[in-house]
């Protein structure tokens, strides 16, 4: 090998290492912040913090979607200038305004076994739950039908359907 | 908003004689009202109130489930069935053995919940056990 062809291949290894450095220089730690937190715009509750290309967030959002659709927001903006997110935001689901779900079951596996408990004490009526609704049939005296009801609405059926009991 | 409208008595009713945490919508066509009675004369005038709106619950379309909130652990619960003695169990459900019986009337204490149907109780005779919940009042 002469000195004429060692010399392109230092040039090209050259440019090679110098190629690798400036891709990895890219944005610094403080334009990569500012950056996201130009994209996260509006999630005043949303702490940015980069170091060496890693992207911490913190604070708090209203709920899990909140959340991750904001490290997708984030990786978004820092592209290829960010390393990793490190992402310690808190799920604070908002007070007061929001009331948890009226409860309702529908599997009829579990209020089965909760009818079969529920009416042990009507022997002449029998029920079976559908899709969520109890159905009941059979015979009940009209005194016994309100204790029947409120047994098998306790078991939180999507509804109860006493129109197959023949009252007495 | 038929059934809200069609039930707005007995609504009214559960607000306005204290039931706490009380939760109602329409799902499906049927009105779900949950919540927690004061006492127990308040749970039974809802189910009155309920009764003379739907004569024998015919038209199926309330679930209610209300708790009484003077039923809790420790507590003294009064038994409340048709007619027979009220079954304590070993544990919680009709497939468990038998330990014990509570006569209609009977007051016994409540130890625990288990669940909304099966609650942990003890008589004067000190048989402790399982019950149905709805055969319990609070006294």
């Amino acid at each position: 090998m002469n000195a004429k062809k060692i010399i392109p291949l230092l040039l090209l290894s050259g440019a090679i290492s110098f190629g690798a450095i400036s891709c990895k220089s890219g944005l610094s730690d403080d334009d990569l912040e500012s950056k996201i937190e130009n994209a996260l715009t509006g999630h005043s509750t949303v702490d940015v913090e980069v170091e060496k290309g890693v992207v911490t967030l913190s604070g708090t959002v209203t709920s899990q979607e909140e959340l991750t659709n904001l490290e997708n927001v984030v990786k978004t903006a820092g592209a290829k200038d960010l390393k990793s997110v490190v992402n310690n935001l808190i799920v604070n689901p908002p007070v007061g305004n929001t009331t948890a779900p009226i409860i309702v079951n529908s599997v009829d596996e579990a209020l089965n076994v909760g009818i079969k408990d529920a009416i042990k004490d009507f022997p002449t009526v029998t029920a079976v739950a559908t899709d969520g609704v109890i159905k009941a049939s059979g015979t009940l005296e009209q005194a016994h039908v309100q204790h029947l009801k409120m047994v098998l609405d306790k078991l939180n059926p999507k509804r109860v359907d006493l129109s197959g009991l023949t009252i007495k | 908003m038929a059934v809200l409208e069609k039930y707005k008595v007995l609504l009214d009713t559960a607000q306005s004689s204290g039931v706490q945490n009380l939760q109602f919508a329409e799902q499906d066509g049927v009105l779900q009202i949950r919540g927690t009675a004061p006492s127990a004369d308040v749970k039974n005038k809802l189910w009155e109130v309920y009764g003379q709106i739907d004569p024998n619950f015919l038209t199926g379309d309330v679930v209610m489930n209300v708790d009484v909130s003077t039923e809790v652990a420790g507590s003294d619960v009064k038994v409340v069935t048709e007619s027979s003695n009220l079954n304590i169990r070993k544990g919680p459900g009709t497939d468990q053995p038998i330990v014990g019986k509570a006569a209609k009337g009977e007051v016994i204490k409540l130890i625990s919940k288990a669940n909304d149907q099966w609650w942990l109780v003890r008589t004067k005779d000190n048989e402790e056990g399982y019950c149905y919940a709805q055969y319990l009042e609070s006294v």
